[in-house]
């Protein structure tokens, strides 16, 4: 097993590494850009002082980048509050936008590649005009770019301030409009929760989760995504201990069609980093899984593009394209999907 | 290149512990995985004899210097520097893999070392007090550091002053010092003790040789300096030496601009930058002759202490 | 107009001083009228009249015409650098 996996199992053991291994775990740690937030679970199991000399100061100065982009996200939030509650157009925060304002442990030395928001679809329109008359400027130029993000996506193209750089993601949707699983914003705005100390919403608990499980298993490419697993873990480990969450889990995910999703997330948090997950619930979940192959399939599939592996190799090829096709697939319908890929492949796989 | 390197032991060599070279520099140990040999002579002639592979610290940065591909190899052939999953940049010819490896490891440090505040700059020690030489473009810092370093000043670091913003201390990194163009020939005539190694032509900071970091500097590269003078020096050739007082806000703000992590730092930055420049008597200084420059240097006021 | 955010953190120098505004991630190089307005503006939002007529009194200068323009120009680029921004609660001062 790779020594990332085994340190998310169980910190505790991390005294008992050699040199070497340490090593190796470091390699591992970097190569997933994951320093900052082992370096939270080594504090607080209190394992800062086994780390060898010279580990410590590495891995915890790590933490700078995520402070940096949590800043990013709280400024951007408050300059897009300005723009829209005069228009009384609420915003819900999503990701990892929700996890920080929410105060969750799992914000800490996260990664935050952007900014995403959801706003109700009706209020779609006139919050583009309040964002444009606010200089934020759409990042796509290219037309059939800008079609496919309309058409088919659950979210505008990319946009960013003219002064700022973080990329901000508007949603009106959890998932793509062309995808198989369809959640309702309605029912997410309903159970939405008002922050005590901001204008914002955040999803509920149940909510953050199973978005957390779209994002690795249905929406993405799996490949890389150790990161989005952590977040899986570490929110089932934080809000699992909110009274009544395990008992309104496997309803929500029926309501918002994310049964799929929610039982691969339970499967693999389990199997790869040993999450505490009540046992009827895991037995509950596995009603939803796929068919025998599909899921034998997944299950050698997923653990070899998601386990860090050294000597340094690239998470296997062969298995990262087909969860990538994979990826596609369930976001489009098959004749798009080539269509699709062709334009990607002609403008010279430029992403 | 594929069943070459599927070869069993190939894959073996790859994956032994022991295979590379470990080195120390400063606080950082490296370990470079490289089947160069000339990149391995010219690190034993900069840096001494490796460190042994089991007896040395976990390594900070683990790098490689590779081949490029194989179908340049007959006529052009490459060398790949690559950092764990990152390969920075585009490949060199492979007679450049010293400075490649060389501003390969500055990417690793400018973009990991965060606990100092890194600034861009020369950091000399003398009685235990650390001058500064912020660098800015025609600055002349590399030129300076190494002329001071051939005159009695201890070496800490050419390209970064790491400032462990905990304790305020400057660290040493000494390491060799790249030479460009002009400066080449002006060091050699500047001191007979200048140890250059071979001139690397047209690389993308145009000529190129290394000044070997001085025995001294290597010896003590675990004791730190206690800031003293921040000096930001212009060369402009044929031009007096002007020596000029700066204001503590204009040495604050110069070096908020200069220093690689300043921003990402954010508040622990600022309270680093201020405890710095609070500590030192900030100077800029033009000058035009080496040797006057390196004696007026040796005449600032001690800093209090 | 308030202070935007809290977090700054200065660093004074006689006539120049340096703030750093954790908010925006920006330090800024203040002189000291302007520093003195936005430390008047820390103690809690103020009008903008108030602000002009309680730095005339501390830098013992008639509030006319002139000085008004100068407070105004001064929150003006304050207000550009985000330290300041505009209430519309107009709150009491």
């Amino acid at each position: 097993m790779s020594l990332l996996l085994f340190t998310i199992r169980d910190p505790a053991a991390l005294s008992t590494l050699s040199r070497h291994q340490w090593n190796l775990l470091l390699r591992e740690s970097r190569s997933q850009r994951l320093c900052a937030r082992l370096s939270w679970i080594i504090e607080d199991r209190g394992q800062a002082a086994v780390c060898p000399p010279g580990v410590w100061p590495d891995l915890s100065a790590q933490r700078f980048f995520s402070e940096y982009k949590q800043a990013q996200i709280r400024l951007e939030l408050r300059k897009l509050q300005k723009a829209l509650g005069p228009l009384g157009i609420p915003i819900m925060l999503l990701k990892g936008a929700a996890y920080v304002h929410a105060g969750l442990r799992v914000a800490r030395g996260r990664d935050f590649a952007d900014l995403d928001i959801m706003l109700p679809r009706e209020r779609l329109e006139g919050a583009e005009t309040a964002l444009e008359r606010g200089n934020w400027i759409c990042e796509t130029k290219n037309r059939y770019d800008q079609r496919y993000y309309r058409r088919w996506t659950h979210e505008l193209p990319p946009l960013h301030h003219r002064t700022r750089s973080l990329e901000v993601d508007v949603h009106h949707a959890l998932l793509p409009l062309t995808g198989r699983l369809r959640p309702d914003p309605a029912l997410i705005w309903a159970a939405g929760r008002q922050l005590r100390d901001a204008p914002y919403v955040v999803p509920c608990p149940e909510d953050l989760l199973l978005h957390a499980a779209a994002q690795v298993f249905q929406d993405g490419e799996i490949a890389g995504q150790l990161g989005g697993l952590l977040d899986l873990h570490q929110l089932i480990g934080e809000l699992g201990t909110e009274p009544g969450f395990w008992d309104r889990l496997l309803p929500r995910a029926e309501a918002l069609q994310l049964c799929r999703p929610l039982y691969y997330g339970l499967r693999f948090t389990r199997s790869m980093l040993d999450t505490k997950i009540p046992a009827e619930i895991l037995r509950a979940a596995q009603a939803h899984g796929p068919g025998a192959l599909s899921n034998r399939v997944m299950g050698l599939l997923v653990p070899r593009v998601l386990e860090p592996r050294y000597p340094i190799r690239r998470p296997a090829r062969a298995a990262a394209w087909m969860l990538y096709l994979r990826a596609h697939w369930l976001r489009m319908p098959p004749g798009l999907l080539i269509l699709h890929l062709f334009r990607k492949a002609l403008r010279g796989g430029k992403d | 290149m594929n069943a070459a390197s599927r070869h069993p032991a190939r894959i073996a060599a790859r994956q032994a512990p022991g295979n590379g070279v470990r080195y120390r520099h400063g606080p950082f140990g490296i370990q470079v995985d490289t089947p160069l040999q000339e990149l391995r002579q010219l690190l034993a002639w900069c840096y001494g004899p490796p460190a042994r592979g089991d007896d040395s610290d976990i390594p900070r940065f683990h790098v490689r210097v590779i081949h490029g591909p194989l179908y340049r190899r007959p006529l052009f052939p490459q060398a790949l520097f690559k950092a764990d999953a990152d390969t920075p940049f585009a490949p060199f010819p492979r007679s450049h893999a010293f400075p490649l490896l060389e501003w390969g490891l500055n990417w690793c440090i400018a973009t990991r070392a965060h606990q100092y505040l890194m600034l861009h700059a020369g950091v000399l020690e003398r009685d235990g007090h650390a001058l500064i030489l912020p660098a800015v473009p025609g600055s002349g810092k590399s030129t300076l550091t190494a002329a001071l370093a051939l005159s009695g000043w201890r070496l800490l670091s050419d390209e970064f002053g790491l400032l462990d913003w905990r304790g305020g201390l400057l660290w040493p990194l000494p390491r060799a010092i790249p030479l460009k163009n002009r400066s080449i020939p002006v060091i050699r005539a500047f001191s007979p003790k200048a140890e250059l190694g071979p001139t690397f032509p047209k690389t993308r900071k145009g000529d190129v040789a290394h000044l070997r970091p001085p025995e001294d500097s290597r010896r003590r590269q675990h004791e730190p300096a206690r800031p003293g003078w921040i000096v930001f020096p212009r060369f402009v050739a044929g031009n007096p030496l002007v020596l000029t007082s700066l204001r503590h806000s204009t040495a604050f703000t110069r070096l908020s601009q200069n220093a690689f992590n300043y921003r990402l730092l954010g508040a622990t930055g600022f309270d680093a930058l201020q405890g710095l420049t609070r500590t030192c008597r900030c100077w800029s200084a033009q000058f035009g002759d080496l040797d006057a420059m390196v004696s007026a240097l040796e005449r600032l006021p001690h800093p209090q202490t | 107009m308030a202070v935007n955010g809290r977090g700054l953190r200065w660093a004074l120098w006689d006539g120049d001083n340096v703030v750093f505004h954790a908010e925006t991630g920006e330090t800024h190089l203040l002189s000291d009228l302007p520093t003195l307005v936005l430390r008047m503006l820390l103690a809690g939002p103020l009008r903008t009249s108030v602000v002009s007529e309680r730095s005339a009194h501390a830098c013992s200068v008639a509030n006319d015409s002139a000085w008004r323009q100068k407070i105004l120009a001064i929150l003006g680029r304050l207000e550009g650098l985000e330290l300041v921004e505009r209430r519309s609660d107009t709150a009491t001062g």
